[in-house]
């Protein structure tokens, strides 16, 4: 998920004005991001791929309301967000997320040796695991700050709560998270 | 806490390690749906040609090169898709159809009354064989037709463009351009800022205010601000002739 562009206001300003290229150009610097988002809440890539085309569709018909200076990314995220969970509500059932490690990882770059390789390679394993066993509320949280790197002001949009809830949820989360990988490392 | 530390580690680094969905192309369903309709009160200039520049070349569009305060965006290609042509009492016809540069008026006079504004003449290239006027973005352009001192372009029926609009050049123009060779180097022409851009066979220019356009020949451009206007030059010519032609603009 690429980082806050230092261009975003110089394109947003233009889309604003109705540059169709420039709208273009912030869907193609967010799909990743959107999408992901939109993955995380209903578990479908089907239901993502929807919500965040219509997050996109919805978010260019409001942009006369988005509010200079503020944040594109964290404006685009309550979007996508609310269009995911709606579409989740719609289909009437429970995310069936599952996280999975890509296959064929090569070891970190700091692995020291193949022993030491095959050793983080378990601990992703088991914090993965130990991802899919956590409540959904709590995985939801954990994964916009961590796995897609979202800010907290970006995770409080694209899971409509207040930041200091994310604060407090992420706390007692990461607690719970350090619980489940305990057995692995006990 | 170290703890806490370490499993944030842990945590970030998985970020890139995880098997997500392939990510879908949500352009051309995002563009298909908001295209054709205006959002009130927002000018939308070129929207066809842009969006389909960007959709033929997004996909693709490489790190943003930053080039003493200009910035260029390398893509694989951009489509030859024109701009729409103008609502024009006579429809332009041959090469000025192709580059979509509006109305074809009789005199400059008759140009400028219908721009608003009156165009400048680069005296050093005498006066144009046509002039234009294309209403989106308040386009004039003269057209040059090819000759010894002015040598025919990838248009053989032009030797050169000069297009002038009531607009103002970014402080950090973006430069949406084909090929690795092209390059953005700042000039000053007549006392304002300019950018003599080269190599760039296919190449769309943004201007500070939501005007974007694209360049119709595959040339070389000089591009600058004069006065209220920016004016720019396409043309085979070399940069010292290019900027020789600008300096005798009346």
């Amino acid at each position: 998920v690429e980082g806050l562009s230092a261009g975003d206001a110089e394109t947003v300003e233009r889309a604003r004005r109705g540059d169709a290229a420039a709208y273009a150009e912030l869907v193609q610097r967010y799909t990743e991001m959107a999408f992901r988002t939109a993955y995380l809440v209903t578990g479908s890539a089907a239901d993502a791929e929807d919500a965040a085309q219509d997050a996109f569709v919805k978010a260019y018909w409001a942009l006369p309301r988005f509010r200079a200076g503020g944040s594109f990314r964290a404006w685009l995220l309550r979007i996508v967000g609310n269009e995911a969970r709606n579409r989740r509500r719609a289909a009437g059932r429970r995310a069936a997320l599952e996280l999975r490690l890509a296959g064929g990882l090569r070891a970190a770059a700091t692995d020291p040796s193949p022993e030491a390789a095959a050793e983080a390679s378990e601990e992703r394993r088991a914090l993965v695991g130990a991802l899919n066993r956590m409540t959904e509320e709590d995985r939801q949280v954990i994964s916009c700050r961590y796995l897609l790197q979202l800010s907290i002001e970006e995770t409080a949009a694209a899971l409509d709560i207040p930041e200091g809830t994310v604060k407090s949820r992420l706390s007692r989360a990461l607690g719970r998270l350090r619980g489940l990988m305990e057995p692995v490392h006990g | 806490m170290a703890e806490d530390r370490r499993l944030e580690s842990l945590l970030n680094g998985l970020a890139s390690e995880l098997d997500w969905p392939p990510t879908p192309d949500l352009r051309s369903a995002v563009a298909r749906r908001t295209a054709g309709r205006r959002r009130p009160g927002l000018p939308i200039l070129l929207l066809a040609a842009a969006l389909a520049a960007t959709l033929a070349g997004a996909a693709a569009v490489q790190a943003y090169r930053g080039l003493q305060g200009a910035s260029v965006s390398r893509v694989p290609a951009i489509s030859s898709a024109r701009p729409p042509p103008p609502s024009a009492p006579s429809p332009p016809s041959g090469v000025a159809a192709s580059l979509a540069l509006g109305t074809r008026y009789g005199s400059l006079d008759e140009a400028a009354a219908a721009a608003g504004f009156t165009p400048l003449v680069p005296t050093a290239l005498g006066s144009p064989d046509e002039v234009y006027f294309r209403p989106e973005g308040r386009i004039v352009t003269l057209l040059y037709h090819p000759r010894p001192d002015l040598p025919a372009t990838s248009e053989a029926a032009v030797g050169a463009l000069v297009m002038e609009a009531p607009a103002a050049l970014p402080d950090s123009p973006f430069v949406k351009a084909v090929g690795p060779q092209t390059s953005v180097r700042p000039v000053t022409v007549n006392g304002g800022a300019g950018y003599w851009i080269s190599g760039a066979p296919h190449a769309y220019f943004f201007y500070r205010d939501g005007l974007d356009d694209r360049f119709r020949l595959a040339g070389d451009v000089l591009i600058w601000d004069q006065g209220r206007l920016v004016v720019r030059i396409e043309s085979s010519l070399s940069e010292s002739q290019a900027m020789a032609a600008a300096g005798s603009v009346r």
